[in-house]
């Protein structure tokens, strides 16, 4: 079989249309389609951004409301830490250089330290995302020098979510993003291998 | 109303859309897969059409996001994520069906079958070869040298013929 052999082969497809579409509706249905989507999106996108940016006044109204001085300590360490919170989140959803049209090599290696990138975000979760409001929490319910019952339950349920959040994040990297960067390193280097 | 691009595109997309969808049906497990992976494509591209330098051919530039796309169907399986849209305006053909039934020379359903088996960039080099596009255009795609293709296309011809052979034989 030579060279024009799979050619001829693979072009004996190319007999009938498999596509059909009238361009003037399409386009039309493409911009409606895509406006909706967009919309849905970005909602979704800033959702948790917006509650992060609604719990900074709100806990900044407790430190000055609140008598119990860990209390006040804990709110104003919640408050602190949803502006790092935000900072992180804002930068994680940065888009990644809109890079589609990019030629393959360029763009698996674009989305390669765009994957290195969301890793090092999820991997360190527990610094930026967990622990500062955590401990907040923590210190905000231990503030109010409830009974015991009630002290205990509430911390159990803090630390609960928290780790929760943790593992969530965790097996997320260990089970999707880290099989993704190994396929992609494979795809690299499958590309880059010139041997015959 | 419809812009100058869009208008070029369109037209573009109508003399590419076979092709696109070919390659598609290659990187897709079924063929509402492949029709999802069709209508990404085209998202794809409606959405990067203001990124679009007119000093690079556009079928070169739509063939470079069909690649990529196709290229990370994965991620999206894995991920669950629901293809976002449903274009209603678009009819297609079951590729698969229609080879299996209407293609007199059973060699075309071995090759599909043999080039879905390829590695992901394997099976995009080998496509647009067999789509008839130059090493020059499958370079610009690519980002790869036309030597490193002529090199690629030599070895994953090889392959091709090692698994049709089996195939006939099997």
């Amino acid at each position: 079989m030579d060279n024009q052999d799979f050619k001829a082969i693979w072009q004996a497809s190319n007999k009938k249309d498999l596509v059909k579409f009238k361009p003037d509706k399409l386009s039309t249905e493409i911009v409606s389609k895509l406006n909706k989507f967009n919309k849905k999106t970005k909602l979704n996108v800033y959702t948790e951004i917006i509650v992060a940016i609604l719990m900074i006044p709100f806990f900044t109204y407790l430190v000055i409301v609140i008598p119990f001085v860990l209390s006040k300590i804990g709110a104003g360490i919640i408050a602190t830490s949803m502006f790092f919170v935000i900072f992180k989140m804002t930068s994680s959803l940065k888009k990644e250089n809109e890079s589609i049209d990019l030629p393959m090599r360029d763009y698996l290696l674009n989305r390669k330290q765009h994957l290195l990138k969301q890793i090092r975000i999820i991997d360190t979760v527990l610094y930026w995302y967990i622990l500062p409001p955590g401990i907040g929490v923590l210190l905000f319910i231990i503030g109010f020098k409830t009974n015991t019952l009630l002290l205990i339950l509430s911390l159990t349920i803090s630390v609960v979510v928290y780790l929760a959040i943790y593992v969530i994040n965790k097996q997320a990297v260990k089970k999707y993003f880290k099989p993704l960067l190994k396929e992609l390193e494979n795809c690299i280097d499958e590309l880059n291998n010139n041997t015959l | 109303m419809k812009t100058e691009l869009e208008k070029v595109f369109l037209i573009a997309f109508e003399r590419n859309k076979n092709r696109i969808y070919r390659i598609c049906c290659s990187y897709s497990v079924s063929n509402e897969n492949a029709q999802d992976l069709f209508q990404e494509v085209l998202y794809h591209i409606w959405k990067s059409l203001p990124n679009f330098k007119s000093n690079s051919s556009i079928d070169t530039w739509i063939y470079r996001i069909t690649i990529n796309v196709c290229l990370r169907i994965k991620e999206k399986q894995n991920k669950k994520d629901k293809l976002f849209l449903s274009i209603e305006n678009i009819e297609f053909e079951n590729f698969q069906e229609y080879i299996d039934n209407n293609i007199e020379n059973d060699q075309l359903i071995h090759l599909f079958a043999c080039i879905k088996l390829l590695n992901k960039t394997d099976k995009s080099i080998i496509l647009l070869y067999l789509e008839d596009l130059a090493y020059k255009d499958i370079s610009e795609i690519t980002g790869l040298t036309e030597n490193h293709i002529a090199v690629k296309v030599k070895r994953i011809k090889k392959k091709l013929l090692t698994c049709l052979n089996s195939r006939k034989n099997g």
